[in-house]
């Protein structure tokens, strides 16, 4: 949940959290299960399986970012792993979960410069363990 | 059952069940716990059966080496909701599988982990049978050069040889002495393995029978190529037991444990769940010495009529092997008698709290099949899957009309292989009470060693009887190309034919055929003449009854009525 600006933040190695907050307009938070192999009917025709867990993902809708607000943002994508904090209302506390990033593109219709920007882009970050 | 919680066994089987392994050890002072990160696989095993012992095996599949030898614990966890506090997080209910000592350990370079192999503490029994030894207090009263002396077990005394060493309280490291009850054997068998008999105070079957001696070495100590295990193997037989390491580490004689649970088809994936014929109830128990031969019994004739026969034979057991093997039989036919279940063979969506030998129910339709659990497989990895089957006992039937209940019956008929001493006794006779009151054996015997091979026959009194003895008593077994009675005698020297009394005496050999007077004069002899060098034959008083040919003439009788002789020529040149 987003509660407030401090709600969701992001770093690398040991670097400084940064707050998601300045740079989104929408965050979307998702809990996947990820089921195990052993899945399917029992003798009873009972649906048996394990639940592997529940890994929490969440896309970031970026805003449009010029270029000093790219320069800070994409070296955090581009990195295999990053940490993540966010508040998770099932455990009614704030997280701190090691993610891995999806993807990401920008498009620059002009040139990014005098101030103007690139548009906005979504990227998430996934769990790497299943929610304890 | 293994120690868990009905939410263990409630959520183990729900749609959803959330997994942890927890696997602990101790590395250079420090606990290490591997969890679900570290760990890819894991598969708890064992394969057993009734009258046997049983050894529990981990195999790992885990990113972390573990040193060979390591103790380690492990545990299987399911999420579970715990209502009885307010916490909104959940937790996990584990079940113990135990503890192992890890075996092997190879790496798997393509998938960059470890392939570790572990064995409960049977594997401390998989080793060559020795002498069993322990630690008594001495006797002495004098230290004795020749000895060492411990203070405790393991701890060389090391103090002044002067005094009284008893009064010291020192120990000596001694055989274990026999006859010993089967309860003691166990106690100290497990004293010198260095592992706790859970059962060292309990009273189970055949507890308090004794063995005589020492069984599993040869008489000069030297190996007759058993282990511990299969002693331990031999004993689960006379205890009518499965002996196993249980969570404590302390071997367990276990009996079968009435559970009284019941799982249903949830418990059951849909495919692999085969529940074949029923076995038991058992209705006969039959101690069989070597070769299946010489069997005694106990049987429950009206089972058998009602059910069928359905017996367990056990075969070739030293413990078993003398005459008091029927002071044995009782304790194990009541502990059999009855025994049934079904023969199974079906795979587990996860049950995974059943232990070795517990008796549980599964009910699949309308129908309840008592089983036992005997061999297990549990395979978790990102998931869960539980193999497990039982299998029949080894069948047999037996010729109760050959085999008896005791062994001390009118008729005694035994064989006896002494693995020990290397002896094959087999005996028929009876036994007779005397007028003293004393028993004497009637019949007769043979022993045969590695040297000789010799036939009694003990006491009777008759003449004819004697005589047969004396001629067994002249057979030397040792030198098997000899034969002799009263009448022939053959061996190395020939064959001689001839009695006390005789008036000739006969001989053959390879070198003559004689026969001499009571005088030894010849006879008759054929055989060669060195001097002559030439084949001769030569007789004393001979009697030519028709004709004799020499050369080209021929002498006989002339006529049929006349006091005559002819000399005949019959040709040649």
């Amino acid at each position: 949940m987003f509660l407030n600006k401090d709600s969701l933040q992001v770093k690398v190695g040991n670097g400084n959290w940064i707050k998601l907050g300045d740079y989104i307009v929408e965050a979307k938070y998702g809990f996947n299960k990820l089921w195990s192999s052993d899945s399917g009917r029992n003798l009873a025709g009972v649906q048996s399986g394990t639940l592997i867990g529940i890994f929490p993902k969440i896309v970031c809708q970026f805003r449009k970012l010029n270029q000093s607000d790219m320069e800070t943002i994409a070296p955090i994508l581009d990195s295999a792993k990053q940490k993540i904090k966010y508040y998770d209302p099932k455990k009614r506390a704030t997280e701190t979960i090691d993610t891995y990033t999806g993807d990401y593109e920008y498009r620059n219709k002009t040139m990014i410069n005098n101030g103007r920007k690139n548009d906005g882009f979504s990227c998430s970050f996934i769990a790497i363990r299943k929610r304890s | 059952m293994k120690t868990h919680t009905n939410d263990f066994k409630n959520e183990i089987k729900e749609y959803g069940r959330q997994l942890d392994s927890v696997i602990t050890y101790e590395e250079n002072g420090n606990a290490i716990k591997l969890s679900g990160e570290e760990l890819n696989a894991i598969k708890p095993v064992y394969e057993g059966n009734l009258l046997k012992s049983v050894m529990k095996t981990l195999e790992i599949d885990s990113n972390v080496d573990i040193s060979k030898d390591t103790i380690i614990n492990y545990k299987l966890g399911v999420k579970v909701r715990d209502n009885t506090v307010l916490d909104y997080r959940d937790n996990y209910d584990y079940v113990d599988f135990g503890n192992y000592i890890v075996q092997t350990s190879e790496k798997q370079e393509d998938l960059i982990s470890y392939k570790i192999t572990c064995y409960d503490k049977m594997l401390y029994f998989m080793k060559p049978f020795q002498k069993i030894m322990e630690y008594i207090e001495t006797e002495d009263t004098e230290f004795d050069e020749n000895k060492t002396y411990y203070t405790s077990p393991g701890v060389e005394y090391t103090g002044a040889t002067t005094g009284n060493p008893h009064t010291l309280e020192l120990l000596e490291y001694v055989p274990v002495s026999f006859p010993i009850t089967i309860r003691d054997y166990i106690t100290k068998l497990c004293n010198f393995i260095g592992i706790d008999f859970a059962n060292e105070s309990d009273t189970f079957v055949n507890y308090n029978k004794q063995i005589k001696k020492e069984l599993y070495l040869a008489d000069d100590g030297s190996s007759l190529d058993y282990t511990y295990r299969d002693v331990l193997d031999e004993l689960a037989q006379v205890t009518a037991s499965t002996i196993c390491i249980n969570n404590n580490d302390e071997l367990e004689i276990r009996y079968i444990n009435e559970t009284n649970d019941t799982i249903d088809e949830e418990y059951l994936k849909d495919i692999n769940v085969n529940f074949g014929e029923k076995y038991g109830p058992i209705n006969s128990v039959v101690f069989s010495r070597s070769a299946e031969s010489d069997n005694i019994y106990r049987k429950d004739d009206a089972s058998i009529t009602l059910n069928g026969l359905c017996e367990l034979k056990i075969s070739d057991n030293q413990i078993l092997n003398d005459d008091d093997r029927e002071d044995f039989i009782d304790g194990v036919f009541d502990e059999l008698k009855g025994l049934e279940y079904y023969i199974n063979d079906y795979t587990s969506t996860g049950i995974c709290y059943y232990e070795l030998c517990d008796k549980y129910n599964i009910s699949i339709d309308s129908n309840l099949y008592s089983c036992i659990m005997l061999n297990d497989e549990v395979n978790i990895t990102q998931g869960l899957e539980e193999l497990v089957h039982t299998e029949l006992l080894e069948q047999s039937e037996t010729d109760y009309t050959k085999a008896d209940k005791t062994d001390r019956n009118i008729y005694k008929t035994s064989l006896i292989v002494d693995k020990q001493e290397g002896i094959i006794q087999g005996l028929v006779g009876r036994t007779e009470t005397l007028e003293n009151e004393t028993e004497q054996f009637i019949g007769t015997t043979f022993t045969q060693t590695i040297n000789d091979v010799k036939i009694e026959v003990k006491g009777y009194t008759d003449n004819k009887t004697q005589n047969l003895q004396d001629q067994i008593d002249n057979i030397d077994a040792s030198e098997t190309q000899t034969l002799k009675n009263n009448l022939v005698t053959i061996d190395l020297d020939g064959i001689h034919v001839s009695t006390d009394t005789s008036r000739i005496q006969t001989l053959i050999d390879n070198d003559e055929f004689s026969i001499t007077d009571s005088g030894q004069e010849k006879l008759a002899w054929f055989g060669y003449d060195e001097e002559h060098n030439e084949s001769v034959a030569q007789m004393s008083n001979l009697t030519i009854t028709k004709y004799l040919i020499a050369g080209n003439h021929r002498v006989e009788k002339y006529g049929d009525y006349e006091e005559r002789t002819g000399w005949f020529y019959i040709g040649g040149s």
